[in-house]
């Protein structure tokens, strides 16, 4: 009998060249989406040459538990969905630790297969592996592979797609063959124990081992058994024997903290690398390696130097942001350049008026703001692609944890924050180099107070009309107050909206590698077209309804005194009354800045009949440098603008927060401003 | 604590100790022990400015640990 192969699941730790085998295992064609309910990237692709199989990227974890999100994303897809074969990715250089996760795997009892990988660094470093010894020890399937080359792929695909004629390969259903790892007698007797509990109970779904139940029962307890049976339910009958499950466990648990006096996950684990470490005598001749400086190292002496780190991870975040806008920015001109042409030649075809500014102010309008983003998030997305590939983001978040935390953030998360200074938009997605979904959440919402490119039209207007003598003084504390309402925020919603510690640093500062350019580009190319699918809709819609809003009734001048637009302006503008710009121009701006925050500028000059030029002097008629400032406050913080919105609902997945980000950012600016204007009456400034 | 016994957010720089016990909570303590930090393990400090996180070598991979988790690990140091 012949099984199918119809999905092939990729599990192994960090920093293996995992990313970099699924790379060469499916090509450039490649899925990215969410992992339902979490923020983190589920990769999927199509096996290259057997199209019919789906290859899905597990999260790089070193364990199977539960103590981190990715760790359960990985666990979960292991047990509930059931892969026809799991192939680990091991670092041949580092396989004390790489095999403690091949150890869960094999006693989970998934049909597994180990991808050696990383042969050539071996090689390097002068260690040996007897490659059919560990296989016949672990009873598995061991391919040696250099996933960089290509090398020892063929092998790989063969024996992952036909696993019956692959030696050593046993289907998860044959518990007899089994791998048995030696707990000791006590813990031996309690597992013997629990099985035959499990057994009798009759709850155990046929697809996992009755030992491996036992021991993940043992091992997790309560939170194992919600795992298996939120798909596996039986019913009513089912509750009471979860309690009976759950009290012998609690029986075993008591006795043997009699007998070990540690914590029994403590000594499970330990009995795991005890067992690894036996094996690797057999198997592997390595050098010493605790006292070796390598390469890496001395790199770091410099890169991770208490004075020099800092500047340095400065610097880095300085190129990123250049090659994110500078690199970008002649590209974005071209295509603005496109679009205004293709605008132009669509309103001599167009003889009908109605028809031209759809097309002109809506669809192509629509289409050219989502375009422009293009060469920006391409270039974000490869200058972060070549800091993770590289090994550098490690180094970052080791040199910024102590200063993140102190806002209740891990390290990395300042990238994404820089990154904001120039737009939202590719900061938000910058947040995906985060690990927990609380940071990643947290940044999200502090993102918007970054005072990105688009607002500075607005400020350069305002204050060159009032605050011609502090111009520069002005703009900078704009800047400083998104900073100290980031940092508020930052407090507030960590402690109250998502209360909890920030996961502690943890990390492996992997060696310093050369980024591999086929890796990075098709990194880079996934992340953005799967951005453009998903905030694509958002933004074109918000410009469809601006375009209804600004042309209706069919006749009045774009955006005009007569449009709805601007009588939705002069509705709302009691609203912003209290805080010194409650007209229907200022309202209406406003409004008409959700979609994109620099046309603040461009609708002013439409609504008070100037155009840009003269624009300056009907201000300074009809603002004061009090209102001013305080309608700078509102443009600076109140609802991301259009972009940014799809983006925070690409990232997070949820309307809930989407809204909730709107609303908080428009609360908080109303709010600000409001103190700003009336502060200033009190203090006597106009 | 014994007398050569010390937390290894105070080891020096360039020292060589083994983990005695981590204490702290079952979570973070499951973490280390299967990242391989547990007792009995030699690891040599790398990094320690005084705060911020301790960097550590283990066999041959690169650990960088908070501050706080590094105060909850006892070790004692290694005679070179």
């Amino acid at each position: 009998m012949s099984t199918t192969v119809k999905n092939i699941a990729l599990a192994g730790n960090p920093n293996t060249g995992k990313t970099s085998l699924f790379n060469s295992l499916t090509g450039a064609k490649q899925r990215i989406g969410n992992w339902p309910g979490v923020t983190i990237e589920k990769k999927e692709g199509s096996l290259l040459n057997h199209p019919e199989v789906n290859v899905i990227d597990l999260p790089g974890t070193y364990s199977l538990g539960a103590h981190t999100e990715d760790e359960m994303v990985a666990r979960n897809f292991l047990l509930l969905e059931k892969p026809d074969t799991v192939i680990n990715v091991l670092d041949a250089t580092n396989l004390q630790r790489n095999l403690y996760l091949t150890v869960q795997l094999l006693e989970m009892g998934v049909p597994l297969i180990i991808a050696l990988n990383m042969m050539d660094e071996a090689g390097k470093n002068e260690i040996t592996i007897n490659i059919p010894k560990l296989a016949v020890l672990l009873k598995t399937p061991v391919i040696p592979t250099i996933a960089r080359t290509g090398e020892g792929l063929p092998e790989l695909i063969q024996a992952a797609v036909t696993p019956d004629k692959t030696p050593n390969l046993r289907p998860c259903n044959c518990p007899k063959q089994a791998f048995q790892l030696d707990y000791g007698e006590k813990i031996e007797a309690e597992i013997k124990m629990l099985e035959q509990v499990i057994a009798a109970l009759e709850v155990t779904p046929a697809s996992y081992p009755v030992r491996f139940m036992a021991l993940k029962l043992l091992e997790d307890g309560e939170e194992f058994l919600r795992t298996i049976h939120f798909r596996e339910t039986i019913g009513e009958a089912q509750t009471e024997e979860y309690h009976k499950l759950c009290a012998f466990r609690k029986q075993s648990l008591d006795r043997l903290q009699k007998v070990h006096g540690e914590n029994l996950t403590t000594v499970l684990i330990e009995k795991r690398y005890a067992f690894i470490d036996t094996l690797l005598k057999q198997v592997i001749i390595s050098p010493d390696l605790s006292q070796a400086i390598t390469f890496s190292d001395r790199i770091d002496r410099i890169a991770l130097n208490r004075y020099l780190g800092l500047p340095l991870f400065f610097l880095a975040i300085l190129l990123v942001f250049k090659l994110t806008f500078t690199v970008s920015s002649p590209l974005v001109g071209l295509l603005e350049e496109f679009f205004t042409r293709l605008g132009d030649l669509l309103a001599i075809l167009i003889t009908n008026d109605l028809l031209a500014s759809f097309f002109i102010e809506g669809i192509i309008g629509g289409l050219g703001g989502i375009i422009v983003f293009l060469p920006i998030i391409l270039c974000l997305f490869l200058a972060i692609s070549l800091l993770e590939n590289s090994g550098y983001m490690a180094r970052g978040a080791y040199l910024m944890d102590r200063y993140m935390r102190l806002l209740g953030l891990e390290g990395k998360a300042i990238i994404p924050l820089v990154v904001g200074f120039g737009c939202n938009v590719p900061a938000i997605l910058a947040t995906r180099t985060l690990k927990s979904s609380r940071d990643r959440l947290i940044t999200i919402f502090l993102i918007p107070f970054m005072s990105c490119g688009t607002r500075l039209p607005v400020y350069a207007l305002f204050t060159g009309v009032f605050f011609q003598e502090h111009q520069a003084l002005v703009m900078f504390s704009l800047y400083l107050l998104g900073i100290l309402l980031a940092v508020i925020t930052a407090k507030i919603f960590g402690q109250h909206l998502f209360p909890g510690e920030t996961s502690p640093l943890l990390i492996e500062l992997p060696p310093y590698r050369l980024p591999s350019l086929r890796d990075t580009l098709i990194q880079m190319g996934e992340k953005s077209l799967s951005f453009f699918k998903k905030v694509g809709t958002i933004i074109l819609t918000m410009v469809m309804i601006s375009w209804v809003l600004a042309s209706f009734p069919w006749g009045v001048e774009y955006a005009g005194p007569e449009s709805f637009m601007s009588k939705l302006g002069a509705l709302l503008a009691p609203l912003f009354a209290p805080l010194g710009f409650g007209t229907r121009e200022a309202a209406s701006a406003l409004l008409f800045g959700v979609v994109a925050k620099e046309a603040v500028v461009s609708i002013l000059g439409v609504l008070y009949g100037t155009g840009q030029e003269a624009l300056s002097t009907v201000l300074a008629m009809n603002w004061t440098a009090l209102s001013a400032y305080s309608f700078m406050v509102m443009t600076l913080l109140y609802i991301p603008c259009a972009g940014t919105i799809g983006a925070i609902k690409a990232e997070t997945g949820s309307w809930k927060w989407t809204s909730f980000a709107v609303a908080y950012t428009f609360v908080l600016a109303w709010l600000v401003a409001f103190l700003v204007y009336r502060g200033g009456l009190l203090l006597g400034l106009v | 604590m014994s007398e050569n016994e010390l937390l290894l957010a105070s080891t020096r720089q360039g020292s060589k100790v083994v983990i005695k016990k981590i204490s702290g909570g079952t979570d973070l303590k499951t973490r280390l022990n299967e990242m391989g930090i547990n007792r009995g393990t030699e690891i040599n400090v790398i990094r320690n400015d005084g705060w911020g996180p301790v960097l550590i070598a283990l066999s041959g991979s690169r650990i960088a640990l908070g501050r706080q988790m590094a105060g909850k690990i006892c070790v004692e140091k290694v005679a070179r």
